[in-house]
């Protein structure tokens, strides 16, 4: 059911409506145009529209107003005022709104042809599309063929991550569950439920859910893939972009999209939806918005720069972290280079850099005064201790590390690629000093989180190395006709290589549960209206059914329920609580998922105890009740469906407040 | 037509000739030319040696000759309108009248109240409902008032004015003109339903379907009530909705049918009688009045220019009266299946509280009527310079009758309230009710609201009177906004039922405002009249 395309298509249609309405078309009516080129102004107004929204949801959320209806208003009300009431556009939209009638006059006396004006309109647009086809195809057929090699990476990258997101119901690793709670927690208006921890990410997913309006597992599976996915872009936009040479930023995207396990980084991570993977996506743009800010000193690329530094604050730790690193990378790049004309500026991007940083622990504090205290696991994880032996260096690394060599060295030597030295500086020390981090810090500290994060940096800084390498292999070659073919000859016959040669294969990351208990839940939402079903399973069901159905523990329903009673009966603690809930599903599973985690195997060994205190269960509750029925069975899992309509006195009660008749 | 002009020293020739003409005119208001006369004389049976034996003319035509300048005389001379001074007895009656005609427009919906009380089941809503039935019921429903408010008074608009004319032709054509125009909205208006809940995904495709259907028809019903109302026959959509409900239990009751499949035929079959109907006393009425004039429709610019004004304020007053209940319905609580989900205890309290409105309803339809019946002639009759009078004059009616409508309303409200506290506390007549206190809380809101709009309503038809609907659709705009506004941050911050603070306040801001408006209207009578005529 999961995987089949009519229940795939339409969701991944949503959510593509989704996020092109909120991030492409209303983030284009709202930001101005910043950068001549589709791809520049994509990013930048994606990365303000993603600052907006999160800062917006945490004051709607605290408010308690957030909801699709509010957030709608208040977008269509900045839209307003961007379009017609902010400054110079003022006077202008006056006029329009002022001479409205007397258009719909003239329109009404036949005046004004609309079918002509669109005709004419067509006809303008298809022109110039059949111009830009044209010139794509006569002026650079090498344009042309870098453009396909850029969409083959991407492609091949997207299907590596999407595969498991598509084929499979069960969410990817552990995390997930907490993130799908967390996200759900918002839309209900709740700021960490489980703790301080940075909401932007789940403020995000809660947008994109609110507005595709499908099931949130859905824009759980897609979000993660979709994360890893821009984050190969990114390489490919900064860069194509600060070195000129968009073979350069296809050897980068290729790194990052196919080679994850030669980045030292984890394929799993990379198709789960989590934080730090959503924080990654603003890195490379924090950096190129901040690297051309001070290059060329225009005050939209160093908004885009405090957007993506906030964005990375508000939303994983580690992150902002590696923002700050790169940004001071950069500013001790441009006062080494141009100390007299660049102070300012540099002073202006670190002050930036600075009130990114107190909107980041904004959050923390707002979460202190709501006396609750950091997220539990994740502050052990920060103290965490592990045994880190130096790593090994493997092929990639090499590569990475002579690529950032050539480029510096090509930089400082050819006096043609000299404007080039302050790339060429900048990814030099984020090289060594990633490098540094990977090799070392880790294995001073045996601190689990600098061991870890000190390998994504390098992970994330190596394809840098390698598309800059490139880029300066290229620029090398005296003749700019030779270099042009030689540069997408060598990157299509690399291109190649890694799909033929290496053909990576789609990752199959761990799991807590069968799919097919995934796909009875999605098919419990589709079947039965929201808050009349209840789910008894384990852990994995309460983040799935939160915010739709009610769900309760397998353990405390068989404390809670005797099943020889007429009805279902909490009486724990004196009381008597009937559980009226229509519809009730007990998911069982007949073996029990292979769950390879050490920490789940107490959890395992008592969820086993449970299932068998549930067949004694069923066996008592079916010789007193006959609504029990199976609803699902398969080798793996069983879900029995407890029905319990309710009268139409109950019902009338529900609907008018008051008993019936 | 007054003949008055031959009645002075008339000889027995003239009796004749001032009969002859009133028996012509009878025929033929308003012929065009001395032809048209001489064809209606002919078609009478007057030839030629008649005409001449009886009035000593040469023939017909001579004589259809005369009665065109004895006509056209008559206009020349005609005296400025008369002021009809009316007996206390023909006062009482047409305030009756009024009154009775206002308070028969909510025959309609008491057949409904008693239908779901008696047989738990109306045209449009059946007690027994699932919850996720009566959201898409009610959802269907507030989209087509919506949706028509704006058609509803556009047709009001141009129909009594050319009726007022004795233009049936015309009125209908243009009737049926909006009418059309209505259908293909609402018809674009499912279909852009359809499309938001394809990329929104706010329902499921069978509640869609509900709501799609339910908005169509009830639409379709609400255009035929309209005309029905224009032509002033009330009690035929009384009884057309009463047809309904009959259906409704032949297909339900008795075929055993779904609620809902019953519902949607009858509804569709009683849409298409409305609209049937509409059409035959439209045919009927043209046939016994004047058939009018046979130009064609103004020009669309025209037909625009007039009827927006009309239009936004259909169309922003339904989004008033309902756009609270979306609110309330769409308050996220512990959970919320869809956007908008029903809540009964809401819709009781609003409904319970409508009680209030029927007979102010009344005496608005009367007063509005008093108000309208001697204002031209008033006018006219008032040298310029003395102006001020006339404005005097009206705005001190006006005060008088404002406090009336008040008074009369909160009479109206203060018995609404007891009668359903005693319900709910002792039982009245044998009947107890039982009422959750989100109900209560929103019926007491409710007719303190329903007590403004009363007085709104008042002020909105007066300035329809003098043609000044631009203002009072900037009224309730700020009025809706008002309520949108307030309702939806304490329904939000507090609870639900709160966003019936919401309609109070949007309530208030309307009366306030369109009292100002009538005021200051009021207060340059002669001017607003003058860009009337």
């Amino acid at each position: 059911m999961y995987s089949t395309l009519e229940n795939q298509l339409p969701n991944i249609l949503r959510y593509i409506f989704s996020f092109v309405l909120i991030f492409v078309v209303w983030a284009g009516f709202i930001f101005n145009r910043n950068g001549d080129r589709l791809l520049d102004r994509l990013v930048d107004r994606y990365v303000k529209m993603v600052f907006l929204i999160i800062i917006l949801v945490y004051i709607l959320v605290l408010i308690g107003l957030y909801e699709v209806l509010s957030i709608g208003a208040i977008l269509i009300g900045l839209t307003f005022y961007v379009n017609f009431l902010h400054g110079a556009v003022r006077a202008k939209a006056s006029h329009i709104v002022s001479t409205l009638p007397l258009r719909i006059y003239d329109f009404l006396e036949g005046k004004i042809g609309l079918r002509a004006k669109f005709v004419k309109w067509y006809r303008a647009e298809w022109e110039q599309a059949c111009r830009n086809v044209s010139g794509l195809m006569h002026s650079t057929v090498l344009a042309g063929f870098n453009m396909f090699l850029l969409v083959l990476t991407l492609a091949y990258s997207a299907y590596l991550r999407f595969y498991d997101a598509i084929v499979h119901a069960a969410p990817a690793l552990s995390d997930a569950y907490v993130t799908l709670a967390w996200m759900k927690y918002i839309e209900k208006k709740i700021l960490f439920h489980d703790g301080i921890y940075p909401q932007g990410f789940h403020i995000y997913l809660s947008v994109l859910h609110k507005f595709a309006g499908n099931n949130g597992l859905y824009i759980l599976k897609y979000t993660g893939p979709l994360n890893s996915l821009l984050t190969a872009a990114g390489f490919y936009f900064l860069v194509s972009r600060i070195s000129g040479r968009r073979t350069a930023g296809i050897i980068a995207a290729l790194a990052f999209g196919l080679f994850i396990p030669e980045l030292h980084l984890d394929w799993a991570r990379q198709i789960a939806a989590n934080s730090q993977e959503f924080a990654m996506v603003f890195i490379l743009p924090c950096w190129y918005y901040a690297f051309m800010y001070l290059k060329k000193g225009i005050k939209h690329d160093l908004w885009a720069a405090f957007a993506c530094m906030a964005i990375s604050g508000l939303v994983h730790t580690i992150a902002f972290a590696f923002s700050w690193l790169g940004l001071l990378a950069i500013a001790v790049t441009y006062l080494f280079t141009d100390t007299r004309t660049k102070f300012k500026p540099v002073l202006v991007t670190m002050l930036a850099g600075v009130m990114a940083s107190v909107l980041s622990t904004l959050p923390i504090l707002l979460g202190f005064l709501m006396g609750r205290g950091f997220h539990g696991s994740s502050a052990d994880f920060l103290t965490q201790k592990i045994s880190v032996t130096m790593p090994e260096f493997n092929h990639m690394d090499i590569l990475a590390l002579t690529g950032t060599g050539v480029f510096f060295l090509a930089c400082l030597v050819v006096k043609r690629l000299r404007p080039m030295f302050p790339a060429a500086l900048f990814v030099f020390f984020m090289t060594t000093g990633s490098l540094f981090m990977y090799m070392y810090i880790g294995v001073l500290t045996q601190n689990a989180v600098l061991a870890t994060r000190g390998t994504l940096l390098w992970g994330l800084v190596a394809p840098l190395g390698l598309g800059f390498g490139w880029a300066a292999i290229e620029e090398l070659i005296p003749d700019q006709k030779f270099r042009q073919y030689f540069g997408t000859l060598a990157a299509g016959l690399i291109v190649a290589g890694a799909l033929i040669y290496f053909n990576p294969q789609p990752y199959q990351p761990g799991k807590l549960q069968y799919d097919s208990a995934v796909d009875q839940y999605l098919r419990i939402t589709t079947e039965y209206l929201p808050t009349t079903w209840m789910i008894v399973s384990p852990e994995e069901g309460y983040s799935l059914s939160l915010g739709i159905g009610y769900h309760m523990m397998l353990g405390d329903f068989l404390d809670k329920y005797n099943p020889a009673e007429k009805k279902l009966i909490d009486r724990t603690g004196g009381g008597r609580a009937v559980l009226d809930t229509p519809d009730i599903f007990i998911f069982m599973e007949k073996k029990q998922y292979p769950v390879i985690l050490p920490e789940m195997k107490p959890i395992l060994e008592r969820r086993a105890d449970e299932y068998r205190q549930l067949e004694d269960w069923l066996n008592r509750y079916t010789a007193a009740h006959k609504n029990l029925t199976v609803y699902y069975e398969d080798n793996d899992i069983k879900v029995l469906h407890i029905n319990q309509p309710k009268s139409k006195e109950e019902t009338f009660k529900e609907i008018w407040g008051i008993d019936g008749e | 037509m007054s003949l008055e002009a031959l009645e002075f020293g008339e000889t027995l020739g003239q009796q004749k000739f001032k009969d002859l003409m009133e028996d012509v005119f009878s025929q033929r208001m308003r012929p065009e030319d001395q032809y048209e006369i001489a064809a209606t004389l002919e078609s009478m049976g007057w030839n030629d040696r008649t005409a001449a034996e009886t009035f000593g003319v040469e023939d017909v035509f001579e004589l259809a000759h005369q009665m065109w300048d004895a006509r056209n005389e008559m206009m020349l001379f005609e005296p400025a309108q008369h002021i009809e001074v009316k007996t206390l007895r023909q006062y009482a009656a047409m305030l009756f009248r009024g009154f009775l005609r206002g308070a028969i427009f909510a025959l309609p919906m008491v057949v409904s109240v008693v239908s779901m009380l008696t047989l738990r089941f109306s045209l449009w809503s059946y007690i027994n409902l699932s919850l996720e039935n009566a959201t898409s019921i009610a959802v269907g429903t507030i989209m087509s008032f919506v949706a028509v408010g704006g058609f509803t008074q556009s047709i009001a608009y141009w129909g009594f004015r050319f009726i007022g004319q004795d233009h049936y032709y015309m009125a209908r054509k243009i009737v049926f003109y909006y009418v059309r125009l209505g259908y293909i909205l609402c018809l674009a208006g499912a279909l852009g339903f359809l499309v938001f809940n394809l990329l929104f995904s706010v329902f499921p495709w069978r509640m869609t379907t509900i709501v799609a259907l339910y908005f169509l028809f009830l639409s379709a019903i609400w255009l035929s009530v309209t005309i029905m109302y224009m032509l002033r026959r009330e009690l035929v959509f009384t009884a057309l909705i009463i047809s309904g409900i009959g259906l409704v239990f032949i297909f339900f009751k008795v075929l055993g049918f779904n609620i809902i499949i019953s519902q949607v035929i009858s509804l569709s079959i009683t849409s298409l009688v409305g609209i049937l109907l509409a059409f035959y006393y439209f045919y009927q009425a043209e046939k016994q009045n004047e058939r009018g004039i046979n130009p064609p429709l103004p020009r669309l610019s025209v037909l625009f220019h007039l009827s927006t004004p009309y239009f936004a304020y259909g169309l922003l007053y339904f989004l008033f009266i309902f756009v609270d209940r979306l609110i309330a319905w769409s308050t996220n609580e512990a959970f919320m299946p869809f956007l908008i989900w029903f809540r009964g205890e809401y819709e009781l309290g609003l409904d319970f509280a409508l009680i209030v409105l029927i007979l102010p309803m009344g005496l608005i339809e009367a007063l509005v009527t008093e108000f309208i019946s001697n204002l031209e002639a008033n006018q006219k009759q008032t040298e310029a310079s003395k102006s001020d009078t006339l404005c005097k004059m009206y705005l001190s009616f006006y005060k008088k009758r404002i406090i009336y409508v008040a008074l009369f309303s909160l009479f109206s409200a203060l018995i609404s309230y007891l009668a359903i506290n005693k319900l709910t506390q002792g039982g009245l007549f044998g009947v107890h009710l039982v009422l959750s206190s989100a109900t209560k809380f929103v019926f007491t809101w409710a007719i303190c609201g329903y007590v403004l709009i009363a007085i709104a309503l008042f002020n909105v038809l007066i300035m329809f009177c003098v043609s000044q609907p631009r203002l009072v659709h900037r009224s309730v705009l700020l009025a809706s906004i008002v309520n949108i506004f307030l309702g939806f941050l304490l329904s939000r911050w507090f609870d639900y039922n709160w966003a019936i603070i919401g309609m109070v306040a949007g309530a208030a801001v309307f009366a306030v405002i369109t009292t100002r408006q009538v005021i200051t209207v009021l207060r340059k009578i002669d001017y607003y009249l003058y860009l009337v005529s």
